[in-house]
């Protein structure tokens, strides 16, 4: 009895089943989904719904094509972190090694939309008079506090691994200091630069990277990138090779940032201006204040 | 003597009575413009609703087997969907079979 009881409730579980993969290739498969219907003339809207017009053309746009477009698509509004336009280091430099990835897209490029988190904060000292209902408040100062940026990188091809590699170790140098060797020893970490989402969210604010983590999660696959060995002839005239062999990747982690907004005080006192600033017009090309 | 109108796959064949001649094949010209279309499930074997939309006339179910002689041999069946056809204009239509 009990057999025969498991038996009916599996064929049952199993047409339900059934139903629903039914009912979703059903769905998939419906040219309608997401369309406006004409309930008036059904015969146009089967026609629409097909690419099709009376008489046998082709509509305009196809069907079930997604037409997304953003003003200004030629503008990359992608979140991007560079170097100084004028530098000649990293991937800058005349052999990048495994930052050669960096070059093309002139920095580090988020591949996907990154989480931002943006503080700005006015300081107010608070006093408390004696004999007094209420506390007074001097102002004392205001700042753009560190930007948090954390974002996703998925790795599904050699390229797109060197891509990350290359993104990860410009970050361990990007908060490093020039010391002992080589040229520029004794300057601070550089500065980068934050683009992203057009002229007037980051306008290329000048920042230094106080803080870079790399999460690279257990559950995931990691894939073998080969590094290509590039010869070539430093300044000194001695031959080496940057690169060869080959590290894993893994095909999915989280790379977060912390950027401190820095601006000099030369730049602060000869452009700033509360009154400009609130119009917008020290934003575009004009020191990147935000 | 029974007569087919134009739209008919049967007109041009001769008939005798009650009884109907060697069909006589009806071609349909293949122009560069013809539109390319991907059947799909509003069409699944519906040649008649697909005639009925694009010309006006559900007679003209058979148009798209005669178009597309090496993709649809049966004109019902063989219309399902995933098959890619070729959409014979009206004014061909008209051209070819005197509508």
């Amino acid at each position: 009895m009990a057999d025969g009881l498991f038996s009916s409730i599996s064929t049952a579980f199993g047409k339900v089943t059934e139903g629903v993969a039914g009912f979703t290739q059903e769905a998939r498969d419906n040219p309608f989904l997401g369309k406006t219907i004409d309930a008036i003339n059904p015969s146009l809207s089967r026609l629409g719904a097909s690419g099709l017009t009376k008489g046998g053309g082709r509509a305009s746009t196809r069907p079930n094509t997604p037409s997304v477009r953003f003003v200004n698509e030629t503008s990359d509004w992608r979140v991007k972190i560079s170097l100084a336009q004028s530098a000649d280091y990293f991937y800058k430099d005349k052999n990048p090694g495994i930052l050669a990835p960096l070059v093309k897209t002139n920095g580090v490029v988020f591949p996907y939309t990154p989480q931002i988190s943006l503080t700005h904060n006015a300081k107010y000292g608070a006093t408390n008079l004696t004999h007094s209902n209420y506390t007074n408040y001097f102002y004392e100062g205001s700042e753009v506090q560190a930007i948090n940026i954390s974002s996703e990188f998925t790795v599904q091809n050699v390229n797109e691994g060197a891509y990350v590699l290359a993104c990860i170790q410009f970050f361990r140098a990007a908060t490093k200091m020039f010391f002992g060797q080589g040229k520029n020893v004794g300057h601070p970490p550089p500065m980068v630069f934050l683009n992203g989402y057009g002229d007037y969210y980051f306008p290329n604010v000048s920042c230094v990277i106080t803080n870079f983590t790399h999460t690279m999660p257990a559950e995931v696959d990691y894939i073998p990138v080969a590094i290509n060995g590039q010869a070539y002839t430093d300044d000194n005239g001695t031959k080496s090779t940057i690169g060869g062999g080959y590290a894993r990747v893994p095909t999915s982690s989280t790379i977060s940032i912390t950027l401190q907004p820095i601006y000099s005080r030369r730049n602060l006192a000869d452009n700033f201006n509360l009154e400009e600033f609130a119009k917008g017009s020290l934003i575009k090309g004009k020191g990147g204040f935000i | 003597m029974a007569s087919y109108k134009n739209s008919s796959p049967y007109a041009g064949t001769k008939n005798f009575g009650q009884f109907l001649d060697v069909m006589q094949y009806r071609s349909i010209t293949k122009k560069p413009d013809d539109v390319s279309y991907v059947i799909n499930s509003v069409y699944k074997y519906r040649p008649d609703m697909l005639a009925y939309d694009l010309y006006g006339d559900v007679n003209l179910w058979w148009v798209f087997a005669v178009r597309n002689p090496n993709v649809i041999k049966d004109p019902l069946f063989d219309f399902r969907p995933g098959v890619t056809i070729y959409i014979p204009k009206k004014e061909t239509l008209v051209a070819d079979l005197g509508l």
